[in-house]
C-alpha cells in the first residue's frame, strides 16, 4: 500500500495538541450561550480554539469545515479534500467540567475519512491516526478485535432535536433495544469519544444518527486506520452522518438493527 | 546422538535471538537437555532445521570459545504448542517484554517452571496471569550478548553469535534443573535487578542512542568517542549515587558492578549492535523505566541528572525506520513539548522531570545537535 496523507496526519495532530493547549491555559469559569434554534451551547473557547486550528490548517491547500465559525461552503461528500474541525466535542460535558469533551480535527478526501486526530485533554489521551495505514493511543498502536454482541458494550450518540420527535422516539427505542441484547449501551455525550474509544478496544461499538460531520470526522479516521468496521450514510441534511463504527462480530450486527428500524441506511465502507 | 537423546529431557527456548541462541546455551547442562527452539522468525526457524546445530562464540579473558550447539528442533511460534511435548525440563522465554502474553499462549498447559529472561520483572505476572499458572520465575541474564557475530564467524555459520561470559541468575523457587546457574534468593536476585536496571540498562542504552545519533554500528565504536564516553559514565555516576542513597545495597557491589559495566560496553569483540540496544525507544521511555525512572530517581534525591536527560533526549531523538516505535520520529517533529510530555512520557504537568524537561530538553537538544554534528565529521 501506497503510504499516503502524512502531512495531512501531522496537521490534524499538531491542530489538535494546539486546541487542546488553549483548554489547558484557559480552563476557568467557563461563560456559555445557547445555539439559535437547538438545545446546543457554545463558549468562548469553542470560538477561539477553532480559530487557532483554522490558522495552523491554513498550512494546508484544502477548505476547511467547522462547527462554530463561518464556512467556505466546501462540502465532503463530493472530490477533492477537506478539513473537518470540531473545537470542543462534548461541550455540555465540558462546561459540567465531566471529562468527556475533546478536540477533534478529520481530513477527508473523496468523501473518505482520510485523516484525523482527537485530544481529550482531561483524560490526557491523544488518539491520531499515522497516514493511511496505522494509529495510535498516546504512543500505543490501536488494533481492533473481534467481539459477540452478547459480551460487548455499545455506545450511542443520538441525533439533534432538529431531526424531530419521531425519529429520536424511534432512537431511544433502539438504545434501549441495544442495551438488552448487550452488556450495556451507553452515552457519553461525545461522539469523538465513543469512536476513540472503540479504537481502543474499551467499547465494540459505536453509533450514531443525525450527527454532524466534524463531530466524528476525525475519530473515524482514527478508528478505520484501527482496523475497525465503519458502516456510513451521509443524510440529506446538511453535515450529517449516520454511521455505525465497530469490531467484526458486533458492528454488522448493529447496522443491520439500524436499518431495519429505518433509522439508518448504512453501508460498509472500504 | 540420537541414542543418547531419548534418555534425555528437552528444554524449550522461546525467542532464539541474542539471549536464547548465544548466551543459554552456554549455561545449561547440555549433556542432560535437549534445545528445542520457539521463534516467529520462519527464516530463522528453517535455518536452525536445516542445520540441526550453530555456533555460538564466548568471550573469556579476551579470546573467543566456540560452542557447537545441537538443536534438536525448532518451531514457529504458531505451530508450537508445549502440550504436545512430554518430557520438558523447563522453557525460557526470552522473547521481549511486549511480546511475553502473545507468546505465553502456546503454552496452555505446562507443567514445568517458566524462567522469564525478560528485563522486566512485570512479565512474570504477565505470564502467571495469562496462563493461570504460579510457576513462573524472573530470571536475570547479567551479560550482553550480540544477536549477531563478526563477518568471519557469520561466514562459516549465518546463525553464528558472540556473547559474553556472563551469570545466570534465577529466582531459587525455580530450583530443579541443572547447569552453570546461580539460584538466588528473592533479596538477591533485587540487588542484582536494581545494579541490572539502573547500572546496566540505563548506561547501556544512553551509549546505543548517542552511537545512533553519530551513525555508528557497534556499541564498542559509539565508546570510541571520547565525549559519548564521558557522558556514559557520567551517566553512570549519577545512577551510582542514586543507588548509594537510595538502597542498602553494599557499595562495593555497586563500584565493582559499573566498572564492569563500562569495560564490557567497550568490549570489540562482541559486535553489539546498536539497533538491538536501542530498538523500542517508547518502552525505554517508559515512566518506571531505565531512563525516565532512572532520572525520577535522581531528582527525588536532589540532584538533576544532567548525562541521564542527554540520554533522555537521545532517545527522543533516535531514528531508525524498521523500528516498530518509529513513530516517535512523527510525534516528535508534530507535538510541542509540552504535549508530548505529558501525553507521550506521560509526565504530570508540574511536576519535577517536567519542569525540568521543560527547562533543559531544548538545551539539550541543541548541545546533542552540535555535539553529533561535530563526532560524525570527526567519524568522515
Amino acid at each position: 500500500m501506497t503510504i499516503r496523507w502524512i502531512p495531512e496526519s501531522k496537521l490534524a495532530l499538531k491542530a489538535v495538541s494546539a486546541g487542546a493547549e488553549i483548554l489547558d491555559r484557559e480552563f476557568k469559569e467557563i461563560p456559555f450561550k445557547k445555539k439559535e434554534s437547538s438545545g446546543d451551547i457554545v463558549t468562548g473557547l469553542d470560538i477561539a480554539i477553532e480559530e487557532k486550528i483554522r490558522a495552523i490548517l491554513k498550512e494546508s491547500k484544502y477548505p476547511v469545515v467547522g462547527e462554530e465559525l463561518k464556512n467556505s461552503g466546501a462540502g465532503f461528500t463530493g472530490k477533492g479534500g477537506v478539513w473537518v474541525v470540531d473545537p470542543i466535542d462534548g461541550t455540555s460535558n465540558f462546561v459540567s467540567s465531566l471529562p468527556f469533551y475533546a478536540v477533534s480535527v478529520g481530513f477527508m478526501h473523496n468523501a473518505k475519512f482520510s485523516a484525523g486526530a482527537v485530544i481529550i485533554p482531561a483524560q490526557k489521551e491523544l488518539f491520531f491516526t499515522m497516514g493511511n495505514q496505522r494509529s495510535f493511543m498516546n504512543n500505543k498502536p490501536l488494533k481492533a478485535g473481534a467481539a459477540e454482541l452478547e459480551r460487548s458494550l455499545i455506545v450511542a450518540s443520538f441525533s439533534s432535536r432538529s431531526c424531530g420527535s419521531k425519529t429520536r422516539i424511534k432512537e431511544y427505542a433502539v438504545f434501549g433495544k441495544f442495551n438488552d441484547m448487550s452488556r450495556g449501551c451507553l452515552r457519553l455525550g461525545s461522539a469523538a469519544i465513543n469512536i476513540c474509544y472503540v479504537a481502543a478496544g474499551r467499547l465494540q461499538c459505536a453509533y450514531g444518527i443525525g450527527n454532524k460531520i466534524w463531530d466524528v470526522a476525525g475519530a473515524l479516521a482514527v478508528a478505520i486506520r484501527a482496523g475497525c468496521k465503519t458502516y456510513i450514510e451521509f443524510t440529506k441534511e446538511s453535515n450529517t452522518v449516520n454511521y455505525a463504527v465497530g469490531v467484526t462480530g458486533v458492528v454488522e450486527k448493529i447496522a443491520r438493527i439500524l436499518k431495519q428500524e429505518k433509522l439508518a441506511n448504512l453501508k460498509p465502507t472500504i | 546422538m540420537a541414542n543418547r537423546g531419548s534418555f534425555m529431557k528437552e528444554i524449550v527456548i522461546m525467542g532464539a535471538g541474542a539471549i536464547g541462541r548465544g548466551f543459554l546455551p552456554w549455561m545449561l547442562n547440555l549433556n542432560k537437555y535437549e534445545l528445542i527452539f520457539v521463534d516467529t522468525n520462519r527464516k530463522l526457524v528453517s535455518l536452525f532445521n536445516q542445520q540441526k546445530q550453530y555456533r555460538t562464540y564466548r568471550v573469556k579473558s579476551g579470546k573467543l570459545e566456540e560452542k557447537i550447539v545441537a538443536v534438536k528442533k525448532a518451531y514457529c511460534s504458531p505451530d508450537f504448542s508445549i502440550a504436545k511435548l512430554n518430557n520438558v525440563a523447563a522453557v525460557f522465554m526470552n522473547v521481549g517484554p511486549r511480546n511475553c502474553r502473545q507468546a505465553a499462549q502456546c503454552l496452555q498447559g505446562i507443567t514445568c517452571p517458566i524462567i522469564l529472561c525478560e528485563n522486566d520483572p512485570e512479565t512474570v505476572n504477565i505470564v502467571q496471569k495469562s496462563l493461570n499458572y504460579k510457576r513462573a520465575y524472573f530470571a536475570i541474564p547479567d551479560v550482553i550478548t550480540s544477536n549477531t557475530a563478526s563477518p568471519d564467524n557469520l561466514a562459516k555459520d549465518l546463525l553464528a553469535v558472540h556473547t559474553e561470559d556472563g551469570t545466570l541468575f534465577i529466582d531459587q523457587a525455580a530450583d530443579g534443573f541443572e547447569g552453570s546457574i546461580s539460584f538466588c534468593s528473592k533479596e538477591e536476585l533485587d540487588k542484582q535487578w536494581a545494579a541490572k536496571l539502573y547500572l546496566h540498562n540505563t548506561t547501556h542504552c544512553i551509549a546505543a542512542y548517542l552511537g545512533s545519533l553519530v551513525g555508528v554500528k557497534y556499541l564498542h565504536e559509539s565508546m570510541e568517542f571520547p565525549e559519548i564516553r564521558k557522558i556514559v559514565t557520567g551517566a553512570m555516576s549519577e545512577m551510582l549515587t542514586a543507588l548509594k542513597l537510595r538502597w542498602e545495597i553494599p557499595h562495593s557491589f555497586l563500584d565493582w558492578y559499573a566498572d564492569k559495566e563500562i569495560q564490557r560496553f567497550s568490549n570489540k569483540l562482541l559486535y553489539d549492535p546498536i539497533s538491538r540496544v536501542a530498538r523500542e525507544p517508547l518502552r525505554k521511555l517508559e515512566l518506571e523505566g531505565r531512563l525516565i525512572g532512572a532520572a525520577q530517581i535522581c531528582l527525588s534525591l536532589g540532584f538533576i541528572p544532567y548525562n541521564i536527560l542527554t540520554g533522555i533526549v537521545s532517545a527522543m531523538l533516535f531514528e531508525d525506520p524498521k523500528d516498530s516505535d518509529n513513530h516517535l520520529a512523527f510525534m516528535r517533529e508534530t507535538l510541542s513539548p509540552q504535549i508530548l510530555s505529558s501525553y507521550i512520557l506521560g509526565l504530570r504537568k508540574g511536576e519535577v522531570l517536567d519542569l525540568v524537561m521543560k527547562e533543559q530538553f531544548p538545551k539539550l537538544t541543541l548541545k546533542l545537535e552540535s555535539l553529533i554534528h561535530n563526532l560524525r565529521k570527526e567519524k568522515k
